[in-house]
């Protein structure tokens, strides 16, 4: 009995376009911008912990803390803003995740 | 001019017979059609570009995008009927699956301006050029054409099948079901498993393998929530997965999706709570 001899597939299949073609939707951008927020506010927040309960006030002695301090001044307001945009968006659609998750609760619907 | 000589010279002579007069006018109908400016001269096309995914596996190129122009005045509104009369006059070794045209088969799904939809249902987008891709993250047979067998079985490992434990009330007949319960099952038995859902969940593109995707979660919903199926208990137990539920993170891109208007992730929601307060 003579056995055919599966030609092999040498070809490999590509994968269709996926993020660089689909379009972005509001159904979308919400959760991938509330976890982007999030880890942003994670971050900031690691630093200041790592910056106001763990360094103390011996840094200052530094000449080099002193000089980033002043020089990066500028920045801290603009970060500020940010922070604060990322921390309100954060919370509004964490709010509204948790009432829209929550909201069929009231009906009598499940068996 | 000559018309109206024509039309003086006939009043005046009462004699023709009406045989004759009918000849003569017919020939003067004829005389001033001729006249006439044929409207039709100059015709107006409208074109319109289509960009659609190309690939082969038996050639060694990579996948393309490819231009076609179509007279959007000789083809029919819908994706569909542009992608037929391609593959009719420009180019016949495009390849996509298509079967009912009417948008109840659910073969002709795939990915039109960047948003999943049925090819025979979506209109032609008026304006620039137009980019026609498959369904998004799935292996490529050839052009438009996907894999679907991990789609399938999927949907198979939820056991789409009525399960009972104890035998109907009346045997050989069937088991009934009041009309409130037939009510819940609304909004899930309509799915044609087109997998436009699934392939538009950014969850799904990360996970295919482990996490089940909106379609086959709403069918695992459709036998949950039938009043007549007796294995509740197991189906939730059998979902109760931290990837194969917990990986919808209620991105809701699914009903967006939906060419038939249903929404997989509120069936999503109702597994989830009821996981919660069953057991």
């Amino acid at each position: 009995m003579k056995k055919k001899i599966q030609p092999k597939m040498n070809i490999l299949r590509p994968l269709s376009p996926h993020l660089p073609i689909y379009k972005p939707q509001l159904t979308s951008t919400f959760p991938i911008s509330h976890r982007i927020s999030g880890a942003f506010l994670a971050t900031i927040l690691f630093f200041f912990y790592l910056l106001c309960l763990k360094i103390g006030l011996i840094c200052f002695t530094y000449e080099n803390v002193c000089q980033l301090i002043f020089y990066s001044s500028k920045l801290i307001l603009i970060s500020v803003e940010i922070t604060a945009l990322a921390l309100s968006y954060h919370i509004y659609n964490g709010v509204r995740h948790l009432l829209t998750d929550f909201s069929g609760f009231g009906r009598k619907r499940w068996k | 001019m000559a018309t109206g000589l024509v039309r003086r010279a006939l009043s005046r002579v009462p004699s023709v017979s009406p045989a004759a007069r009918a000849i003569i006018y017919r020939s003067h109908a004829s005389e001033a059609e001729a006249q006439q400016v044929e409207p039709k001269a100059k015709t107006t096309s409208t074109p319109k570009t289509f960009q659609i995914y190309r690939w082969n596996p038996d050639s060694t190129q990579k996948p393309e995008l490819k231009d076609y122009d179509i007279d959007l005045k000789e083809c029919g509104p819908m994706v569909l009927d542009a992608l037929i009369k391609i593959k009719n006059e420009i180019d016949p070794s495009l390849t996509f699956r298509r079967s009912c045209r009417e948008g109840i088969c659910g073969s002709c799904a795939m990915n039109i301006d960047g948003r999943n939809g049925l090819a025979c249902l979506t209109k032609i987008p008026s304006g620039g050029p137009t980019m026609v891709t498959p369904l998004p993250h799935m292996f490529v047979i050839k052009d438009l054409v996907v894999d679907m067998t991990n789609f399938y079985n999927q949907y198979k490992s939820i056991e789409p099948w009525l399960k009972r434990k104890t035998p109907a009330e009346t045997p050989a007949k069937e088991i009934l079901q009041s009309k409130d319960d037939r009510k819940k099952l609304d909004g899930m038995y309509e799915c044609i498993l087109c997998a436009c859902c699934s392939t538009s969940c950014p969850s799904y593109w990360w996970n295919p393998e482990s996490y089940l995707g909106p379609a086959a979660l709403l069918h695992a919903n459709r036998w949950i929530m039938d009043s007549r199926d007796e294995y509740t208990k197991e189906r939730l137990d059998a979902v109760n997965d931290e990837f194969k539920l917990y990986r919808c993170h209620t991105i809701l891109n699914c009903a967006k999706a939906c060419p038939k208007g249903l929404n997989p992730g509120m069936q999503i929601q109702n597994i989830k709570k009821l996981e919660l307060t069953s057991s």
